[in-house]
């Protein structure tokens, strides 16, 4: 099932690029909400709160149809890759909101009390504990996205879900193309899980609680 | 918007009204019985021995690792396969029920689960029988745990019935499909979609923020 | 002794698995006895109390209580009678003090809510934190925490109380007003079984005093002479260690 394989592909990059993108992002966007200038902080919030309230479908449908109209057109692709990137920043801006400032001033104060760089406290000091706290809620982001591009078959994007509903249309296959897609997102995001489990084991061996 | 007032506006409060309806209505049925079915699969979850766990787990798992896209599809498609006669509404909604439930009975597990054993052990100690342990001390303990995540999925269902539009139900995203289809003006239909989604769901997520931060106070 | 029995165990075998964690325990205890158990971490003794008051099952040998074989009680009962303290408190942290005092005689013993309210703030008077009553768990130190707890099983009117290494982790400026709550209730005439490393606190206020080591009686008499005497080796060299 080649054809199948080649849905894979394109899901998968939609999944990853909509999530680095994104998150990339919604870094900007974490630290915007905490600016001290109200336009950066009013306008951030409002973009994260309108992209977390409604639904992921309207948003492919808003850029795919919406931007149309106006004259963007916008190949099925990309306005695909483009709700997911607001997606993914909108939800991962909270995430990466959640790390910042968890690492309390006495702890970098006494750090540096140690002797430590600036350039070391972030490194061996922030950055660990705050990734502790970040990746696994940026791990399972990162499934739903990947859950997420199935959307693309309501406006034509050739990934998984559609190349299984193609084929279920064509073939009178029953519902064997919808299982085997199934099969392969209920991998990935297993895989994706156990990876999170995985690394909270590892990383959290090495640091002991934060006290 | 103010395209053509009458025609325009009449039609679409009228479909609004129709496909917000049914928006509602399908959350509350999701929400009410998928937290039902899900606390009791979580609960079961909590005292049943390894085996059926795992076989509870392998479903609930799968229920969620899938995009329900696929899933509302195989709900379209599968009584058609099977001979059974039923609505598509109600394959539709019999999905989006099972999906919050699996999703709950997780929330309910990992809540039960944080209530240490120590809690278990103080409250049997004192002759508590096990419903009463559930009742007085573990669960007013565990729902603390797991106010965050359950206000989250239940938001999020109420996003997720927009799906149901692909398998041709009449909710509040179709509604607005077939209105476009009369005025060939897509977007200031999907921004209106879009604010009445935000209309409905934002106040419900400020609550559950507010649920969240009192369920932290007052607890260690 | 010549008092009234009230306990006894008799050649109780426990398993963990396959760890044989207590060996042939035997142990008679007299109404209004104090009794001190010391030894190493590990030796059991934990697990004694549990046995006792049946949140553990053993696999062979009999407890009685009263005269009667545990068994022949109702869990009910069992718990009613026997209350027990544990190292971590363990209080209900969603529920005030005076919550969690009446909230075992309430809903267990169907007392009447009033009842209870009153009973709860005699016994806070007893262990001095009346001001207390409508605070929370974690707003209290750990030694009030723990005379809260001594506190809630004292609501369900027991006849023994069993306390595991209850001051063990607390701050030692925190352990003398625990330790003075458990004397006075033993000078009182509370049937007591004191699991600790006190060993101070043993020799005032423990009429008997039991010395476990690897899930066997290893000495066992009045505490006077088994921390001042002690005739086994073991003993001596676990009082050594320890003093």
């Amino acid at each position: 099932m080649s054809f199948v394989l080649e849905g894979v592909k394109i899901t998968f990059s939609l999944a990853v690029l909509g999530f680095l993108i994104g998150s990339f992002i919604g870094i900007f966007i974490a630290f915007g909400r905490r600016s001290h200038t109200p336009l950066l902080r009013y306008s951030s919030s409002v973009f994260v709160e309108v992209v977390r309230n409604t639904p992921f479908l309207v948003h492919v449908y808003f850029f795919y149809f919406g931007l149309g109209a106006i004259g963007i057109e916008i190949p099925s692709y990309f306005a695909l890759l483009i709700a997911l990137i607001v997606m993914n920043a909108g939800y991962m801006s909270e995430i990466i909101r959640g790390g910042i400032g968890v690492i309390k001033t006495e702890q970098v104060k006494s750090a540096e009390a140690l002797g430590l760089s600036p350039f070391q406290v972030k490194r061996y000091i922030i950055i660990p504990q705050v990734l502790r706290i970040v990746l696994p809620p940026s791990l399972s982001q990162f499934a739903i996205s990947f859950l997420a591009t199935s959307l693309g078959v309501v406006i034509g994007v050739k990934e998984l879900t559609w190349r299984a509903d193609f084929l279920q249309a064509r073939n009178f296959l029953s519902l064997e193309s919808y299982l085997v897609a199934a099969a392969f997102y209920i991998i990935i995001v297993k895989i994706t899980l156990l990876t999170s489990r995985f690394i909270d084991r590892k990383v959290f061996k090495y640091k002991i609680t934060d006290i | 918007m103010e395209l053509i007032s009458g025609i325009n506006l009449k039609n679409l409060m009228f479909m609004l009204k129709t496909g917000l309806s049914t928006t509602i209505y399908l959350s509350i049925i999701a929400i009410t019985i998928g937290t039902l079915v899900g606390f009791i699969i979580g609960w079961l979850r909590t005292i049943a021995n390894e085996f059926f766990d795992s076989i509870i787990l392998i479903f609930v798992d799968i229920i969620m690792s899938t995009p329900l896209i696929i899933q509302l599809l195989i709900a379209y498609h599968l009584p058609g396969f099977l001979g059974i006669n039923i609505t598509t509404i109600l394959a539709g909604s019999i999905v989006i029920v099972l999906y919050f439930a699996a999703n709950c009975s997780q929330v309910v597990k990992a809540g039960i689960d944080s209530v240490t054993f120590n809690q278990w052990r103080a409250a049997k100690s004192l002759g508590f029988s096990y419903l009463q342990q559930m009742r007085y001390i573990i669960l007013p303990q565990a729902w603390r745990a797991m106010i965050p995540s359950y206000t989250g999925f239940a938001l999020g269902i109420i996003k997720d019935t927009s799906l149901i539009s692909v398998i041709g139900v009449v909710e509040l995203v179709r509604s607005g499909q077939i209105i476009i289809s009369r005025t060939l003006n897509p977007l200031p239909i999907w921004f209106i979609i879009g604010l009445i989604y935000f209309i409905v769901c934002w106040p419900l997520s400020k609550i559950s923020r507010n649920l969240e931060k009192k369920a932290q106070f007052g607890k260690e | 002794m010549g008092g009234k029995r009230i306990l006894e165990l008799k050649n109780v075998n426990k398993y963990y698995d396959n760890d044989h964690v207590l060996k042939d325990f035997n142990l008679i205890v007299e109404q209004g006895d104090v009794w001190a158990i010391i030894g190493p971490s590990g030796s059991g003794k934990s697990t004694m109390l549990y046995c006792i008051n049946s949140l553990e099952p053993i696999q062979s040998g009999e407890i009685f209580f009263q005269g009667k074989k545990l068994s022949e009680y109702t869990k009910l009962e069992i718990h009613e009678s026997i209350g027990i303290i544990f190292q971590n408190y363990n209080l209900f942290p969603h529920l005030t003090v005076l919550d969690n005092l009446t909230l075992a005689p309430y809903k267990v013993k169907k007392i009447p809510m009033n009842q209870c309210r009153k009973k709860a703030v005699e016994l806070l008077e007893k262990v001095g934190l009346t001001h207390k009553k409508d605070a929370f768990p974690h707003e209290l130190s750990g030694g009030q925490a723990q005379r809260i707890a001594i506190a809630r099983s004292l609501a369900m009117d027991p006849k023994i109380m069993l306390y595991d290494e209850v001051t063990s982790a607390l701050d030692p400026e925190l352990v003398q007003s625990v330790l003075e709550v458990i004397r006075d209730l033993a000078i009182e005439g509370m049937t007591s079984i004191i699991v600790t490393h006190e060993i101070a606190f043993a020799r005032e206020c423990t009429d008997y005093c039991l010395f476990m080591n690897d899930g066997k009686v290893e000495e066992i008499g009045s505490t006077k002479e088994v921390l001042n005497n002690p005739k086994n080796i073991r003993t001596k060299e676990f009082l050594e260690k320890v003093l």
